[in-house]
């Protein structure tokens, strides 16, 4: 093979940077003469790719030898500052940088970076004013546009940072950073499709790049079908739901519709707490399927001995607690229902006894049917009793043959109550069931029904 | 371009040992453990994210707020409606929360800039949203009459 000399070469390498292959572009440069490989272009060339294939601490270094020879590059200076921004050496990109700005202020690239180094260490003010400088130069330009978006997500302005992304595709629409940016401004504007979609765009113009790679996967996950539950709430917002809840739960009340009213509270809790806890669950139960496999479901739950052992002890746990509880509503929601219907044994309680706890208080006496073939020592009257009622008086009430009281003889809403816990242990004790047994066997099933599948997947128990 | 523009002012951050976590998801802990879980999370991921003494003292003084707000209307209803004793706490956590995020977005954002990247918040806020709210309910049934 021949050395590669003079100009030649270096546009040789210059044309491998520009589609993307910085590793034939090293190789083109360290084959160049003596001559032209001390040369400040070339230099500029090598820290170029070394800057894309993110070999920072290589890229500084090469940077200052060339900085060595070439003490006024003010490009070289502004590379070296921005390998230092990534090595996390702040104080030393700054002062790269700003030599590069010494030699030419106008820079809008060298303007950005500072200004991008700027919101690293949260100096915004500064940044925001290097930012208006650098668009005033060159506002089309592509850094123009990646530090105006990160401004706008560094002050906490998300829906200003995607507007601004989104014209930044406009104006670059297969620009691999472009669509990143906005990918990332769409997901935090809970926007998960649009996100996984423009992500998954920017790793195919960019197929090397592993942590777009790495967001694209995880925004995949997040438009499983467990979290698809979730989509309206990202659009809300957690803060927007909850008040609406209040507001709902307000106006159910003022309405008079309080079964209601706890029903909506219940099921805004339940939402919530599955909107905590369900993106944790598909983040680490699910593993990546093998490259060149057809996936079952897109994802697998694991199958190692950690994780059978949780799996087991939460879903013989919440199935024992589940069951627990709907077995007490369910003993309950009888007695509850005849009540509401008005049909028991009617006759008199005498109150005995008033049990008060932070300002709510329980009645307690003896029942004795009209007829006096039933009598219930220590009652619990159930659904209060009437205002200014005192002990001794006696009032008319109903057994229902509930275990622990009777009720008035007008009627009791105590079965909404009883019935919403009844259907809300039943609803825990299926979705336990589901997740933690049923899932993993017909999983399994479908593996095993899967060519290529790893064995050790297919059978393992 | 201005002089001042290019004198040097840059300051190496304030790196700690764990990272912080991520401000939005500290909602969570907020809404189910309420203001004292907000507030003890928020100043531990302040902490973490260097911010100033000055802005760890407004997310005290808003959590403490928030946690007398809520003893005060409990005190004003005499213990009644308890149905809105979750939505009350809930608000109350998440005022504390809304107060963190005031304070630490930005610098929550440098540190996503600078390439960070933020810890699990499940356990710390479980054990947060349980042990906080067990306390907060305690000193809240010894304070009301």
């Amino acid at each position: 093979m021949t050395a590669a000399t003079g100009e030649s070469g270096v546009a040789r390498a210059e044309a491998l940077l520009e589609v993307g292959r910085p590793r034939q572009a090293l190789a083109e440069l360290a084959r160049l003469g003596p001559d032209t490989a001390e040369d400040a272009r070339a230099f500029r060339l090598r820290v170029e790719a070394l800057i894309a294939l993110d070999a920072w601490a290589a890229a500084a270094r090469t940077a200052r030898q060339g900085l060595a020879l070439h003490s006024t590059d003010a490009e070289l200076m502004g590379q070296l500052g921005l390998a230092l921004h990534a090595l996390g050496d702040y104080p030393g990109a700054e002062r790269a940088l700003l030599d590069a700005l010494a030699i030419d202020p106008f820079d809008a690239v060298r303007r950005c970076r500072y200004a991008l180094l700027c919101m690293s260490v949260g100096q915004l003010r500064k940044a925001t004013r290097l930012v208006l400088a650098a668009a005033q130069t060159a506002p089309e330009s592509a850094i123009v546009y990646v530090a105006r978006v990160q401004l706008e997500f560094a002050r906490g302005r998300d829906r200003a940072a995607e507007r601004i992304a989104a014209e930044f595709v406009g104006r670059y629409p297969s620009m691999p950073v472009a669509l990143a940016l906005y990918g990332r401004s769409a997901a935090l504007r809970g926007r998960t499709v649009a996100a996984y979609q423009s992500f998954a765009r920017a790793v195919a113009e960019d197929p090397a790049d592993e942590e777009r790679a790495r967001v694209a996967e995880t925004l995949r996950i997040r438009a499983h079908p467990l979290l698809r539950p979730l989509r309206p709430l990202e659009r809300v917002g957690p803060v927007g739901a909850w008040l609406a809840t209040v507001v709902a739960f307000v106006v159910l009340r003022a309405f008079g519709l309080t079964p209601l009213a706890v029903l909506v509270a219940f099921v805004s809790f339940g939402y919530n707490a599955y909107s905590w806890v369900a993106p944790f669950l598909v983040r680490h139960v699910t593993v990546p399927v093998p490259a060149g496999i057809d996936r079952p479901q897109g994802t697998v739950l694991p199958d190692t001995r950690w994780f059978r052992v949780l799996r087991w002890t939460v879903g013989i746990g919440v199935a024992m607690v589940a069951l627990c509880c709907g077995g007490f509503a369910a003993v309950d929601i009888g007695p509850d229902v005849r009540a509401a219907a008005g049909r028991g044994t009617p006759g008199t309680i005498v109150l005995t006894t008033k049990d008060c706890f932070n300002g709510k208080c329980d009645w307690y006496g003896d029942f004795t049917s009209d007829d006096g073939r039933v009598r219930f020592p220590g009652a619990a009257m159930q659904d209060g009793v009437p205002a200014g009622a005192k002990v001794g008086d006696r009032l008319p009430a109903l057994d229902t043959g509930a275990r622990d009281g009777v009720f008035p003889r007008t009627g009791s809403t105590e079965w909404v109550y009883v019935g919403m816990f009844l259907g809300l242990s039943l609803f825990v004790l299926l979705g336990d069931v589901t997740l933690c047994f049923l899932v993993p066997v017909l999983l399994r099933r479908r593996l095993a029904r899967t060519p290529g599948w790893p064995r050790s997947l297919r059978t393992s128990r | 371009m201005s002089q001042d523009l290019l004198v040097p002012t840059v300051v190496p951050p304030v790196v700690r040992e764990r990272p912080p976590w991520d401000i939005s998801g500290l909602l969570y802990p907020a809404a189910f453990g309420g203001a004292l879980a907000a507030t003890v999370l928020g100043l531990i991921n302040g902490y973490r994210l260097g911010v100033g003494a000055g802005r760890q003292a407004v997310v005290c003084l808003a959590g403490a707020a928030a946690i007398a707000l809520r003893i005060a209307l409990l005190v004003a209803l005499h213990g009644r409606h308890y149905e809105l004793l979750a939505a009350l706490n809930a608000g109350a956590g998440m005022f504390a929360w809304y107060a963190v995020r005031r304070v630490q977005l930005r610098a929550g954002r440098a540190f996503l800039l600078r390439g960070g990247e933020t810890a699990s918040l499940l356990l710390p806020g479980l054990v947060a949203a349980l042990g906080c709210g067990l306390v907060e309910g305690v000193a809240t049934l010894l304070v009301l009459p």
